[in-house]
């Protein structure tokens, strides 16, 4: 296989909620290829039919079904601490045999919450419904309320906030969870943010810099918006910051501003940031739905699946 | 007198502590206290509720005092064949009685219905508006009944003449006369005195202002009419065409009266005209009188003799020769007439009533010159001085222009401009009825004695003339009596498309002019229109600069008494018009004084005369709403209390300095909670602010903010008012736009007409609303660059639209042309998403059948098939017993929603076996949605009543229009999800892109600012401050920007989402606060292949609502024919539209008669009949076989022959 590469993965930080990476020695289609996945074809489960039996609530039935499907629901395989892929769990609901909805296809939640006025209370404040308030008919499925501990903390609710009741409303209704894919809606989307940078090269002409005052570089190192550079008080160098690669976000104004600076437009620039093009930082931030080292490793078999497929058809055309 | 001493009697010991706030000086950010404090009194739609307070107060009670008694005596009966001789007798007596009615005092009660069972509760107007009711409440007045008997001889007629002592009274207390529409949160309306808590119980929302009637359950407003002021003397230069040169005009009405304007024109001629006339003469259009008299003989038929009155009165300096020589021509026109009968006959003559004799015609023209000339001057006798005086006036004003001392007047300045509010439209509504319920009261008593039958008032008022003239004028928008032509559109329904939409409608004001004239002056923005009118709001094409919008500050008024302004001029030695010598006019220090238009007196220091009143005023000793102009040039002061004029406050400049001082801006935010908080009132009291009209403004130096006061290049050192904040002048929907000083002005102006159309929420109350249509926008958000006109437009809390990340690029071709791409995934997740709500009315109506059986009027019921006729072909299945559908059901096109029948008379035509007719209402046929709520109620006369509300989810989708607040409007062209869409390198995803190309020609700048303060905004957590004419500048935005790490113009590197590779380019991305605009795709699709067709023509319908064809007009055939493709036209309008086939008899020509089932064929025309011939079978349109038998009904044959053609091709 001609130019084949060796792709390799750099992990800089890893939480459940959030994974942040280097994917070096690849190629941009297969960093964007691996971001697309991520946010449109990782399978998960959310909820995509609302039974109502009693809405008295000031929203109206399809407002609450909206917001119900927005609710990330986690699938926990048994003995696992993770929010994992659901796929091999589930199966999507089209290729189910049952009639309408079964245990292998869907999970289903019931939530039943009256606001009841005993008429001792001073002050009716508005009782919030939540995700806390869904019951699962299946253990391993459940509402994800939180991020983190820390997002819990400083939540007003119990967890996702789905509507407000008045003293005296019902809200009474069935939910089925289904598996699908972010392509169908967005509600199946298990990433907030996939997304990846350019790793920048950034390259100082020492000669070139050398014909600069102390001003002109210092108005170099303020002109950037993203503070790449500093200015070495000591010997009064420019170099860039050490992180400046977690920083960098392409703007043009050091060019605008070395181009005046210039004594002839054709000299060299003094500082040049370039976008490499095999080094991308990638950052995946989830909804819940799953943990994001699962989301990567999802995507990686979605991505492995296609291409099997494409070998195989390719293999079909051959035999014809 | 007590004036300007208030202040030196401050405590002394305080002084210190008070002087060191007091060194601060007054901001313009201090501005906005005073600005909360007027909207915190006021609210939004004062003008509306104090102009019908003042109606319900005052007005009303007003007019039933000047209606004047009913007199009546019986006329002596003379039945035939019936004892004569007590005819006889009655004639002989010396007396005759008279009968009295005068009308006292009237009361309004609370609003009250009467149901039909005759109980009688107190009415609210959310239920006034769910069961199409009208929002009013019962007058009731006081009547007394004297009866007197006087001489034989007495004029009854005569409201003058007394009576005498009457000999029997009756007193009748609070007799009915009708019911009253009120105003919503006027002071006779119930939720006045509400407080949020008991208006949401009510079922009221919580922001709305009121200011509109609920008329047959539609709330109406009254749209302020605008005109032009009474009164007033007009000089207008005439072009050469017309005879004169100059032509003098005055409108004169008396204030609140029924008579019609009478204008008097006074004309001078041009120099050398034709015939006898030499030229500069000067002569007056008299009403009633044929031919323009010259003025000279009015002077003289009012008693002014001598050339030296006249000339006095008229050129006030005899030493000026210019104006002397110029009005000599008048005065030799009408030298053979010096005396005064021979004026006044002369008048005479030429009045209506000529073959009479010379007493008869000088009396005739007496009654005309104290009745119908310049009735505001006085009608009453012995006003001929005070006429004299006003002619003298308007004569001296004409030579002055003529002498080119004085310009000619400006007919669309706004201070001679009145709105007409609810207040006086309904009192002249309420005067015209009220005129016409007296007529029948009269037109009663007079039968009943007459007929010696016994009086009842309560019989003898008729109260639905009330009741049913203001509801029809209210509820059709035509003012004045039915079958009139009156004035259309003066009531209209209030628009609840959004929140902003219904207070710019509450506020608008239009010019009754022919929209079609093309005269572009009274449509552009004059100058005095500063502050008073919103120089952006106002709709485009037809009716441009002709409907107006209220600034926010404007105030109107609502009219104040003037004889407290007369009293002050007499105690301020104002001298009588009656009691000086024209000679002291032309002194130097003497002025004239005119209130009202009214020339009532000199003053001889005009400056103390304007000082005090001034000053008086800012103590509100005189109403803070009465104007004050001092014309130095003309040495006039003219004082105003009139209703009607447009003003608005500003902060009072003394010494260079603003009246107001820091302590009473921090008294006005409260600051301190020991002293008492400052209102807007107190403020007027104290003087630190005051009501300037249009007029008066002119008389004023402002200041633009408070810096420009004591800065060393100060503009002026004589600066008496400055501008409370200049972002005040902009009106509702203007005040919405961020920066709309950055914009080219038309873009202002879209966005002003755009906002009316956003989603948003119109009404914190709209789920117990039943709207006819209703859009919701689902997830409405603040917007993150706010004015701070909008807190007091309650925008926050009833917005408008959503703050997206629009990326300004041209991505993948499918934003072209004023199209959007939208995020597809944002979509998911709701962004833009809307409700639609839409109600069905109906209601059991009296049959016209009559009585079979027990059906007396239509049912609500599910029609079944055996004994209803007519039914639809949707579907009934989804109706309950009761008829209506239940709420939850889903329900499409064509669904029947309410069930009803109608009985058929079964007596009329032949027996069938159906009793019933179906009278259902079915959905609209593209909608679809669930039935969201069932109201079923009675009406008013005791019918049951339903309304059906049907909900739909609009998702946005290609085709939604959307809208920025710049004018900046597109429809999405493409939605793309998440991975498609490009990213920034944070991950950041537009939700909208927008073509660049939007921008530079348009000149939006605005929209570019937003984005950028945004931008800053959304990452420093607060809200950005859009208020135009701030210092906020956009290189401060950019440093912002830059300091929290980002490019300063707000432009990133984005990647491309599809490939991941890096744009080349940077973009300029950021949030901007888009609204979603009704118009959406789904209300209008539409194609359609077969269809209905007209009944007539039996060509296709038109419009979608009917599933209508789509025209091939004449412009569409043209091209066709150019194009020469004559079968393709034969298939539109042929063969797709009416076609038809006619039998033909080829001998005679006419259409023969053919059975095709049993194939005979005949001509029965007396020609051909029993003659062998041919008949032939020919297709015409529908339209043209049309054509020929209405020719025939107009006795004109027209005859078709047929001829074989060999054609190359006879396929069809």
């Amino acid at each position: 296989m001609p130019y084949q590469r060796f792709p390799r993965v750099e992990i800089l930080s890893i939480q459940p909620q959030e994974i942040k990476f280097i994917l070096s020695e690849s190629d941009t289609s297969v960093a964007n290829t691996l971001r697309r996945i991520m946010i449109a074809e990782v399978p998960t489960l959310a909820i995509d039919l609302v039974e109502f039996h009693e809405n008295s609530t000031v929203l109206n039935d399809e407002y609450i079904a909206h917001r119900m499907g927005l609710i990330p629901v986690r699938y926990q395989p048994a003995e696992s601490l993770k929010g994992s892929d659901c796929s091999d769990a589930f199966l999507p609901h089209r290729e189910c045999v049952c009639y309408e909805h079964c245990m292998r296809c869907s999970v289903e939640f019931e939530l039943d919450i009256t606001y009841k006025v005993t008429g001792e209370e001073d002050v009716l404040a508005p009782l919030t419904v939540t995700s806390k308030d869904l019951v699962s008919n299946n253990e391993l499925v459940q509402p994800a309320h939180f991020l983190s501990q820390d997002e819990q903390d400083e939540a007003q609710d119990e967890g996702v906030a789905i509507v407000k009741l008045g003293p005296g409303q019902r809200l009474k209704l069935k939910a089925i969870a289904r598996m699908g894919i972010s392509k169908e809606h967005a509600k199946w989307c298990p990433v907030a943010v996939a997304t990846y940078r350019f790793w920048p090269e950034i390259h100082i002409n020492d000669e070139q810099m050398a014909t600069l005052t102390l001003e002109q570089k210092q108005e170099l190192v303020d002109t950037c918006p993203d503070r790449i550079l500093e200015l070495d008080e000591v010997t009064g160098d420019i170099r860039a910051v050490d992180n400046a690669w977690d920083i960098c976000t392409y703007t043009e104004d050091l060019k605008f501003a070395q181009a005046a600076m210039k004594k002839r437009p054709e000299d060299d620039d003094f500082v040049t940031v370039t976008q490499s093009k095999d080094r991308f930082i990638f950052n995946v931030e989830t909804t819940g739905a799953m943990d994001a080292d699962e989301i990567l490793l999802s995507a990686i078999r979605v991505l492995r699946n296609r291409l099997n497929y494409l070998a195989q058809e390719l293999e079909n055309l051959k035999d014809m | 007198m007590a004036y300007n001493d208030g202040g030196e009697a401050l405590p002394e010991e305080e002084g210190d502590e008070v002087m060191d706030i007091d060194e601060i000086p007054v901001t313009q950010e201090d501005a906005w206290a005073v600005i909360s404090a007027y909207f915190e009194e006021k609210g939004l739609v004062r003008q509306q509720l104090d102009s019908f307070d003042e109606f319900i107060q005052n007005t009303m009670q007003e007019l039933v005092d000047d209606s004047g008694d009913i007199r009546v005596s019986p006329e002596i009966q003379h039945m035939v064949g019936y004892d004569d001789e007590a005819y006889d007798r009655e004639q002989e007596k010396e007396t005759k009685f008279v009968f009295e009615i005068h009308f006292g005092q009237v009361y309004l009660s609370k609003p009250t219905t009467v149901e039909k069972d005759g109980t009688i509760t107190n009415m609210f107007p959310h239920e006034a508006r769910l069961r199409n009711m009208t929002y009013s409440a019962p007058l009731y007045v006081d009547v007394d009944l004297n009866q007197y008997q006087v001489g034989r001889e007495v004029n009854v007629n005569d409201p003058s003449e007394d009576l005498g002592e009457p000999v029997a009274t009756e007193h009748a207390k609070k007799e009915f006369l009708g019911y009253v529409p009120i105003m919503l949160r006027s002071l006779f309306c119930v939720l006045s005195d509400k407080d949020d808590a008991d208006l949401s119980d009510l079922g009221e929302c919580v922001y709305d202002q009121g200011g509109y009637f609920v008329i047959n359950g539609s709330e109406k407003v009254i749209i302020a009419q605008e005109r032009l002021s009474n009164n007033h003397v007009y000089a207008f230069k005439k072009k050469q065409p017309s005879k004169f040169s100059w032509v003098i005009e005055t409108r004169s009405q008396v204030e609140n009266s029924t008579r019609p304007v009478s204008t008097l024109y006074i004309q001078m001629y041009h120099k050398g005209g034709r015939g006898a006339i030499e030229g500069n003469q000067i002569r007056s259009t008299l009403p009633y009188i044929r031919t323009d008299i010259p003025v000279v003989i009015i002077f003289r038929a009012l008693g002014y003799v001598a050339d030296r009155d006249i000339i006095e009165h008229v050129v006030y300096d005899l030493t000026d020769g210019e104006m002397m020589d110029l009005f000599r021509p008048s005065l030799e026109e009408a030298f053979v007439i010096q005396r005064q009968d021979v004026a006044l006959d002369f008048i005479g003559r030429r009045g209506s009533a000529r073959d009479v004799t010379k007493e008869d015609r000088m009396r005739y023209a007496q009654a005309i010159l104290q009745k119908e000339v310049l009735p505001h001057v006085g009608t009453e006798e012995h006003c001929e001085t005070k006429k004299g005086f006003f002619i003298g006036y308007a004569v001296h004003k004409l030579l002055m222009c003529r002498l080119g001392r004085a310009e000619e007047d400006d007919r669309d300045h706004f201070g001679k401009k009145r709105l007409d509010l609810a207040g006086p439209l309904l009192g002249g509504l309420f005067r015209v009825l009220f005129r016409k319920l007296t007529k029948d009261v009269r037109k009663h008593l007079q039968r009943c004695l007459d007929e010696g039958k016994h009086f009842n008032i309560g019989a003898a008022i008729k109260s639905n003339h009330i009741t049913d003239g203001l509801k029809y004028s209210l509820a059709t928008g035509n003012w004045g009596d039915k079958g009139m032509a009156t004035k259309a559109g003066v009531s209209q329904v209030l628009n609840r498309l959004t929140y902003a939409s219904s207070l710019s409608h509450l506020r608008r004001c239009n010019t009754p002019l022919a929209r079609t004239g093309k005269q572009a002056k009274p449509r552009q923005l004059h100058n005095t229109h500063w502050g008073m009118v919103c120089p952006a709001e106002t709709p485009e094409g037809q009716a441009v600069g002709l409907v107006k919008n209220l600034a926010l500050m404007a105030y109107i008024t609502t009219g104040t008494a003037q004889v407290p302004v007369l009293e002050f001029l007499e105690e301020f030695s104002t001298e009588n018009l009656t009691d000086i010598l024209p000679s002291v006019i032309a002194e130097p220090n003497t002025c004239k004084i005119f209130v009202n238009g009214n020339w009532v007196g000199i003053h001889r220091d005009p400056k103390a005369l304007e000082e005090t009143f001034r000053s008086l005023r800012r103590m509100v000793d005189i109403d803070a709403e009465v104007s004050i102009v001092r014309d130095i040039a003309d040495k006039e002061v003219r004082i105003y209390t009139d209703a009607g004029r447009i003003c608005r406050p500003l902060f009072v400049v003394q010494e260079q300095k603003l009246a107001i001082k820091k302590h009473h801006i921090m008294q006005l935010q409260g600051m301190d909670p020991n002293e008492k908080k400052l209102t807007w009132t107190d403020l007027l009291m104290e003087g630190l602010v005051e009501y300037i009209d249009t007029e008066e403004e002119e008389t004023t130096m402002v200041a633009m903010e408070p810096n420009d006061l004591d800065s060393d290049d100060s503009y002026s050192s004589t600066y008496t008012h400055c501008e409370i904040h200049p972002s005040m002048i902009l009106g509702v929907c203007a005040s919405i736009i961020p920066f709309p000083d950055h914009n080219q002005s038309p873009r202002n102006t879209y966005q002003s007409a755009m906002g009316k159309q956003a989603m948003g929420i119109y009404a914190s109350n709209y789920q117990v609303r039943m709207d006819t249509m209703a859009h919701v926008l689902h997830y409405p958000q603040k917007p993150l660059c706010t004015t701070r006109a909008m807190e007091f437009l309650h925008f926050r809390e009833l917005p408008s639209g959503v703050n997206c990340i629009v990326g300004i690029l041209v991505y993948t071709g499918y934003n072209q042309e004023d199209s959007l791409i939208l995020n597809q995934s944002a979509i998911d997740r709701g962004l833009f998403r809307s409700s639609y709500y839409r109600c069905y009315i109906d209601q059991e109506k009296a049959s016209t059948v009559g009585t079979i059986g027990s059906l007396t009027s239509e049912l609500f019921e599910k029609p079944s098939m055996d004994s209803t006729r007519g039914m639809k072909h949707g579907e009934y299945g989804k109706l309950d017993d009761d008829g209506l559908v239940a709420p939850g059901t889903r329900v499409s096109g064509d669904d029947v929603l309410i069930g009803k029948t109608a009985p058929i008379d079964a007596t009329a035509g032949m027996p069938s076996r159906y009793s019933k007719r179906d009278c259902s209402t079915s959905m609209k046929a593209n909608e679809h949605g669930i039935v969201d709520n069932v109201l079923i109620s009675t009406t008013k006369e005791g019918y049951r009543f339903t309304k059906v509300r049907i909900r739909n989810v609009r998702t946005p989708q290609i085709g939604d229009k959307f809208a920025s607040r710049h004018g900046q409007k597109g429809t999405i062209g493409m939605t793309y999800r998440q991975e498609d869409m490009p990213f920034t390198v944070e991950g950041i995803v537009p939700d909208i892109i927008v073509n660049p190309h939007a921008i530079p020609s348009r000149m939006t700048i605005a929209q570019l600012i937003e984005c950028l303060l945004g931008k800053v905004v959304v990452f420093q957590g607060c809200e950005g401050d859009a208020t135009p004419f701030t210092d906020v500048t956009v290189e401060d935005i950019s440093t912002r920007l830059h300091a929290m790490g980002y490019q300063r113009h707000g432009n990133e590197a984005l990647y491309q989402g599809h490939t991941g590779r890096p744009l080349n380019a940077r973009v300029f991305i950021g949030p901007t606060f888009y609204q979603r605009l009704k118009h959406l795709v789904d209300d209008k699709v539409h194609s359609r292949a077969r269809g209905p067709v007209a009944m007539l023509t039996r060509q296709p319908l038109e419009g979608r609502s009917r599933d209508g064809g789509l025209r091939m007009g004449e412009m569409e055939r043209d091209c066709l024919i150019t194009h020469g493709c004559a079968n393709f036209m034969r298939d539109r309008f042929f063969v797709n539209s009416d076609q038809y086939r006619i039998h033909i008899c080829e001998r005679c020509g006419l259409t023969a008669q053919a059975n095709l089932k049993k194939m005979t064929y005949e001509c029965r025309s007396p020609m051909c009949v029993g003659r062998p011939t041919q008949i032939c079978q020919v297709e015409i349109p529908y339209a043209a076989k049309l054509l020929l038998q209405e020719l025939n009904s107009m006795c004109i044959q027209t005859r078709i022959y047929t001829k074989n053609v060999t054609t190359r091709d006879n396929s069809y």
